[in-house]
């Protein structure tokens, strides 16, 4: 069972196989994505630069270990762009992060129903 | 020195990152006594336990914004205890933040990413002996 937007091999060898294990990385993941993704929703909106690259800073090894590479890569330019207050397109770069994470949590919450 | 039972803190305010890397050290050794701290400032009302190792993330102040960063925890770690060796962890990969680490008295720093694990548990093989 494997999906375009995520790749879940690097987690399958981590985890040895172990469904029990990558069922808990995928729920820890599942449970801390989306109020980081709010926060950085707000910090876009009220112009929090600093606190909005550290937000995506923190998520983007999340999205890596999940196997979520374009999450991963907007993350990157979020997080960049904050840094260096190029931040013109940024609200849509966050928007993109939002619907990423939302079609991969489509994926991985039908994953783990499957386990 | 030989250490049967290695003790290692991790800290690092993402479960997830905590997670896989406290059971990917207890796979590699299963003697270590591995230990997790979502904040800098817990890490150090624990330090009496005597760790061996610190893994310690350079941005610990994500979800608490109050909480102090890692390399404020990395200077209070060796003002207490120049010798304890620390491995600080981010997924920035920035000579800044590196030299910064190593410059306030970090043994190493590792970018968070797939290959962190096995990185760090090498760098632990190198540091701590293990029997």
């Amino acid at each position: 069972m494997d999906n375009p937007l995520v790749d879940l091999s690097f987690l399958r060898q981590f985890a040895k196989g172990n469904q029990s294990k990558i069922r808990k990385y995928i729920t820890f993941y599942l449970e801390t994505a989306p109020p980081t993704l709010e926060r950085m929703q707000a910090n876009a909106e009220q112009e929090q630069w600093e606190a909005l690259a550290i937000n995506a800073h923190s998520l983007k090894p999340q999205a890596d270990y999940m196997g979520i590479a374009a999450l991963k890569s907007v993350l990157t330019d979020i997080e960049d762009q904050a840094r260096n207050g190029a931040v013109n397109d940024i609200g849509r770069l966050v928007d993109s992060a939002v619907q990423l994470h939302r079609e991969a949590e489509v994926f991985l919450r039908d994953y783990l129903s499957s386990l | 020195m030989t250490n049967h039972h290695a003790r290692i803190f991790i800290v690092d305010d993402e479960p997830l990152l905590t997670e896989m890397l406290s059971d990917y050290l207890s796979g590699r050794n299963p003697g270590f006594d591995i230990r997790s701290f979502p904040t800098g400032e817990a890490c150090l009302q624990r330090l009496e336990d005597d760790p061996d190792l610190v893994i310690l993330d350079y941005y610990l102040n994500s979800r608490e914004k109050e909480a102090a960063n890692g390399i404020d925890i990395l200077r209070e770690i060796k003002a207490r205890n120049k010798a304890l060796p620390v491995i600080m962890l981010s997924s920035q990969n920035s000579y800044g933040t590196a030299g910064r680490s190593i410059s306030y008295g970090a043994m190493h720093y590792v970018i968070k990413g797939q290959d962190a694990f096995e990185e760090i548990g090498k760098l632990i093989d190198a540091n701590i002996q293990t029997s």
